[in-house]
């Protein structure tokens, strides 16, 4: 029989503390990392290990010295975990960054790279285009961050936004695992899910990919960004931060962090198209905001 | 024709007087000889079949063999090998065979093929290593929060919420190919519950009660269970062959095979010692194996393979004795062109045998495994002694045309011969008696004195009756003899036919490097049959053996001692299993029972768990509510990992996507209609519930074993390791196949350093075929020299002695470089052919020198009794030829040697030697003229 794929059960291990090294609990005193990635896999206390791994890797590449970390995929919740732990730095989703970085003050230092689409997935020949989807139900992980898709997924006029269509046409249903976003569209009970580039290549492998097609892909967008809080983190310490965080594809554990966040490795964050993006967000907020169409379960 | 002026001449000279006036009454008194022998031996005499009778009890090795068995009585089994596919089945197969085996209670003395049930039960856990119950007992107190949870799960619900929480951490934490081992079990339940979900039948309870623990045990050896305990943490304190006994459960296993140990009765008064108990434990696995057609099971020993063999040599012999008396037959009547001839010299043979019957019946009392075959050498031995009389009497007959006076030429002249080729044969026999291998100096003894019976009968009573019917009627027309000519040239022609001879034997010499010895008794048997076939398969498939070297200990401490040395690192190649008492005593016993108390104690549920299940389960139907719940909550884990596993790129996602999809499947059922699935999986609730159950059940007297003691073993174990008066056994079994002569050395070096008292059959069989082998080349030494000896007594003469030397020392010589060129090699079956064919080949120099020394002429002695001599090599070839197409390779190999040995000795007997005897006449006689 198939074991487990090593990268597999890997995530799972490094996620939940394989990792020799120990497990700090945060202090009052000790300021952490935070990791909010809104629809990601795995609870907090799964991932310390991964966590601990994560700030162990920093270190060693002459990173900031960061006793540990905290890792949330609600936003509620890292949102909480930003304000009251005043972390030093964190790894947070595009759309979380486009959201909060006015409340939290977040200084843009890294994208993720590479920059990768996201995928509008249906059942094979149920759509020809996204008009098919209006008053559809669609899942997906990435609609928890339903600003993000309507306002920069499908911001764009030739990326399906117009007045009235795209996200604010659809039949919104996140979920918080995406695995079951794609089984709900492939049994039917659900018409199309949003997923990421990442998630659209895994999907690829399994069985259930026979009965799916991407009736659209976006653009292409960095799936992290590496923030500073504030000022709390001193400039010397971010210029170290980035280059720890750079050099991590060299070394086989920074390699597998890698690996398990889904990513390639990091780059210098691109400050001008950061601030194109967030002037998109803005203009693209009213209408959906006026509407106090709130995506349920978010 | 020279004057009678020796002893023999006149004896032989009254003796043809006395032949000639008083034929009736020398027939009548041998007539009255062989009624009187063959009464005698068909009342008196006796088969002794035991191949152990066939040394002498004076041998040190024989005599602490023979104490051995008195000890501890015949241990030779026989064994029904069962191949292992399904270990389940085998041993349900191995539990019908002694089932049915036992009950013949008239052919088989005892069946033993695995340690009593209870016993294992109740002492099992005692043969664990003291470190790895330890380990048990730590690992379950370091767990206890787990251990008590899952003895307190009680249905579905409760069993789902166990493994979900378990993935959380376990999984997480675990290996990845134990991770993987893990998914696959779990693949498994859950098919299960969904089958059960869909109405289809999972496991019933009547199913759930028979899959026991048992059952579970006997998968150790098998994936996954095999590879979860040999690559998970335990690895290092579970040893192969613990999880192979583990899963042996006490049955006679060793991985691929299973045993059944039988002890037939054995009769040694008959030919076949165990053909009735054979033939019964045969009909009995015929019969089993239709109630089990995959599976391969068959029946081997060495008391097998001995019956088979001899099955099949009596079988060879028998064909290969009536084919043989119809060859010579029809050899007779080519070369004398009548039937009475051969019909007369049948006859004599017959009497002549019939009378050595009676000689043996008297004197040793019994036939053994080798002199039996006595008869059918005699039949090609004495049969020469009669051509050459009538060759002789039809040559005198031709040219005289009268009856009398040429019978008593022929007895003056070709009598005298069969005189000297007769008491040189049965000298080349009786120096087998000099030898230390009793069996072979009984076979020496009968064969030499049936081949001077033979030619007593042949130069007295075959001349009375050629006497009888030629006096009615005397074939006068057909008496002109058959001359083969050519042979006349290689006499004439000695100066191409000696140096050809030369040629031929010195290109050959290169040869003589490669003949060889095969020690290999296997080899020697038919091919296909059952037992060599079964016998071959124990050596490929375990490091077990049907022999074993043997030790009698006084005390369980040199019992220790002994297992301990034969399990030293520098025997591990040479010295496989090892068997004695303390298999089933167990050391530091005290120690190994305060863990397994432990153990227990960690077992027992606590306050609020382990409810009584099964019977309780069986009357409630399952919460479907609380099992939706659980299912939910199982699903919420595997779509965590399988979105991991995707957004990682992990190829492992495939597993967890049948697993999220057979969860998903089933929640759906379940919603779809509530009522049939809460009736559906109560059942399935039950089955498990009860399988949990039994499983405990089972379990529970496993940790409360009664501490083990000698008095306290089973009487079927305590007999196969202590004798009666308290001595005790180890067996030592080969590694190595010990059918071969290098393993069987190895292991002999092996077990005699441990203990210079080793017995068994492997002792047995390695100096008993060091014995003969030894044997045989003393017993060919001696007859040589006897019959040199012999020979120069008769012809008084060191030159005619030499060269009747020639055709025997020569044709051995030829013999030995055509050895290879037929791909034969000596070994025990055909290495007594050597005194035969010495004895066979002196017969044709001794002919031809005594007729070149009577006429003077090589011509006329290569003419006439060189025909005679080839006929007598050609019925020896002939009759031992007919042997070739025999089953038993080793009998095969006999027919072989012995029609290469009397080729070459013919050849150098009628071509090479008349060429010397020319030059010989050239020299010694035309001088003289």
């Amino acid at each position: 029989m198939k074991s487990v794929d090593g990268s597999a059960a890997l995530f799972l291990a490094v996620l939940s503390g394989l990792s020799a090294a120990p497990e700090p609990r945060t202090q009052a005193a000790e300021k952490p990392m935070v990791f909010i990635q809104p629809g990601y896999p795995g609870t907090t206390e799964e991932a310390r290990g991964f966590v601990s791994s994560f700030c162990k890797v920093i270190r060693q590449a002459g990173g900031p010295e960061v006793p540990a970390g905290e890792y949330h995929n609600d936003e509620k919740e890292g949102l909480k975990a930003a304000q009251e732990k005043q972390p030093l730095f964190g790894i947070v989703s595009l759309g979380f960054y486009l959201k909060h970085a006015g409340d939290l003050s977040l200084q843009p230092l890294l994208f993720s790279s590479p920059a990768e689409p996201f995928h509008l997935v249906a059942r094979k020949g149920a759509f020809k285009d996204l008009a098919g989807l209006k008053d559809k139900a669609v899942t997906g992980t990435t609609l928890l961050e339903l600003e993000f898709v309507e306002r920069i997924l499908f911001g764009f006029a030739d990326q399906g936004a117009a007045p009235a269509g795209g996200p604010r046409e659809w039949k919104v249903q996140p979920v918080k695992l995406f695995s079951r976003g794609y089984r709900e569209v492939a049994k039917g009970r659900q018409d199309a899910v949003l997923m990421s580039h990442r998630e659209y290549q895994g999907l690829k492998q399994l069985e259930a990919a026979k009965e799916l097609e991407a009736i659209h892909t976006t653009r292409s967008y960095p799936v992290a960004v590496v923030v500073a809080f504030g000022e709390r983190l001193p400039a010397e310490q971010q210029a170290k931060l980035s280059a720890a965080l750079k050099s991590f594809g060299k070394t086989a554990e920074g390699k597998d962090l890698l690996q398990t966040m889904g990513i390639d490795g990091f780059t210098d964050a691109d400050l001008k198209y950061l601030k194109a993006l967030a002037e998109r967000y803005q203009k693209n907020a009213p209408e959906s905001a006026a509407a106090g169409k709130k995506a349920p379960g978010a | 024709m020279p004057a009678p002026n020796d002893f023999f001449d006149r004896l032989l000279g009254a003796t043809a007087d006395r032949l000639l006036r008083h034929p009736g009454k020398i027939l009548t008194a041998y007539l009255a000889l062989a009624a009187a022998s063959g009464l005698a031996a068909w009342r008196w005499l006796q088969f002794d079949t035991n191949q152990d009778n066939l040394i002498s009890n004076e041998q040190e090795y024989n005599r602490r063999y023979l104490e051995f068995l008195k000890e501890f009585g015949d241990l030779e089994y026989l064994y029904v090998v069962i191949e292992v596919k399904d270990l389940p089945t085998a041993m349900r197969l191995a539990d019908r065979v002694a089932e049915e085996v036992s009950g013949l209670t008239q052919h088989v003395d005892k069946v033993f093929y695995r340690v009593p049930e209870e016993f294992a039960r109740r002492s099992g856990l005692l043969f664990l290593p003291e470190e790895l119950l330890r380990r048990i007992a730590g690992f379950l107190a370091e767990h206890q929060k787990e251990v008590q949870e899952f003895l307190a799960v009680e249905s579905l619900a409760r069993l789902l919420e166990f493994v979900s929480s378990r993935l959380d951490a376990r999984l997480a934490e675990a290996d990845p190919e134990l991770a993987g081992l893990a998914l696959e079990g779990l693949e498994k339940m859950l098919a299960g519950l969904e089958q059960a979900a869909a109405g289809e039948p999972a496991v019933s309870q009547e199913e759930a009660r028979g899959i026991s623990a048992a059952d579970l045990l006997s998968r150790l050896t098998e994936p996954p269970l095999k590879d979860l305990l040999e690559k998970g943490p335990w690895k290092s304190l579970v040893p192969r062959d613990l999880l192979q006994q583990a899963a042996g459960q006490g049955y006679f296993y060793t991985g691929k095979l299973l045993f059944v140990q039988i002890l037939p009765k054995k009769n040694f008064e008959t030919l076949e010692v165990i053909r009735e108990p054979l033939r019964a434990i045969r009909e009995v696995l015929e019969r089993i194996r239709k109630d089990f057609p995959g599976e391969r099971i068959g029946l081997t020993g060495r008391p097998a393979l001995q019956a088979d063999e001899m099955e099949t040599t009596n079988r060879d012999m028998t064909w290969a004795t009536v084919l043989a008396i119809l060859g010579v037959t029809l050899l007779f009547m080519v070369f004398f062109r009548a039937l009475r001839r051969p019909v007369l010299t049948g006859l004599v043979i017959s009497i002549a045998i019939t009378l050595t019957f009676g000689i043996v019946t008297a004197t040793v009392g019994h036939l053994n495994l080798l002199s039996i075959v006595f008869a059918v050498m005699l039949v090609s031995l004495g049969t020469e002694f009669g051509i050459h009389i009538i060759a002789r009497y039809q040559e005198e007959l031709h040219h005289t045309g009268d009856l009398e006076k040429s019978l008593r030429s022929a007895l003056l002249t070709a009598g005298k011969g069969n005189i000297t080729s007769a008491t040189t044969t049965a000298a080349a026999f009786y120096t087998s008696l000099l030898v230390d291998f009793k069996g072979l100096a009984e076979l020496g003894f009968i064969a030499g004195t049936g081949v001077l019976v033979c030619m007593a009968a042949m130069n007295t009573l075959l001349p009375v009756l050629l006497l009888f019917t030629d006096r009615w009627r005397l074939p006068i027309g057909k008496l002109a003899p058959v001359r083969i000519r050519f042979l006349a040239l290689s006499a004439d022609r000695p100066g191409w036919t000696l140096p050809a001879a030369a040629a031929l034997l010195l290109a050959g010499s290169p040869l003589l490097r490669t003949v060889h010895f095969n020690s290999n008794l296997l080899e020697l048997q038919a091919k296909g049959l059952e037992s060599v076939v079964f016998e071959n398969l124990i050596s490929e498939k375990s490091d077990f053996s049907t022999w074993y070297a043997a030790y009698i200990a006084d005390s369980v401490d040199e019992v220790r001692r002994l297992v301990s040395q034969l399990r030293g690192p520098e025997f591990q190649n040479v010295i496989g299993k090892t068997e004695s008492v303390l298999d089933y005593l167990p050391d530091d016993q005290e120690r190994k029972l305060a863990a397994i108390r432990q153990i227990g104690a960690n077992l027992k549920p606590g306050p609020g768990g382990g409810k009584e299940t099964g019977g309780q389960a069986q009357k409630e139907l399952i919460d479907i509510d609380k099992f939706s719940a659980a299912l939910e909550a199982l699903l919420d884990r595997f779509d965590s990992f399988l979105s991991g596993a995707l957004r990682s790129g992990g190829e492992g996602a495939r597993v967890l996507e049948r697993l999220t999809e057979t969860i998903d499947r089933i929640a759906q059922k379940v919603q779809e209609d509530k009522a049939s699935a809460r009736e559906r999986l109560s059942k399935l609730q039950s089955s498990w519930l009860e399988l949990l159950r039994s499983a405990r059940a089972e379990i529970e007297p496993l940790l409360d074993p009664l501490p083990l003691a000698l008095d306290r073993l089973p009487q079927e174990i305590r007999e196969h390791v202590v004798s009666r008066r308290g001595k005790f056994l180890v067996y030592a079994y080969p590694k190595e196949n010990i059918w071969y002569e290098q393993n069987m050395e190895r292991f002999i070096q092996a077990t005699r350093s441990v203990d210079g008292r080793v017995t068994g059959v492997p002792e047995q069989v390695y100096e008993s075929t060091r014995l003969m082998k030894r044997g045989f080349i003393l017993a060919a030494l001696y007859s040589l020299v006897a019959v040199f000896l012999l020979i120069w007594i008769d012809f008084r003469s060191l030159l005619f002695t030499l060269l009747a030397m020639v055709p025997i020392l020569l044709g051995m010589l030829w013999l030995l470089e055509l050895m290879p060129v037929f791909n034969l090699a000596f070994n025990l079956a055909n290495f007594f052919a050597i005194p035969i064919i010495i004895g066979c080949g002196v017969d044709g120099g001794v002919h031809i020198i005594h007729r070149f020394r009577e006429d003077r002429s090589a011509a006329i002695a290569t003419r006439s009794t060189g025909t005679a001599v080839a006929l007598s090599f050609l019925t020896t070839i002939t009759g031992f030829g007919m042997m070739l197409p025999a089953h038993h390779r080793g009998v095969a190999s006999l027919g072989g040697l012995m029609v290469l040995g009397c080729f070459t000795c013919l050849v150098f007997s009628v071509v090479v030697l008349p060429a010397i005897l020319r030059l010989v006449e050239r020299r010694r006689y035309h001088e003289v003229r």
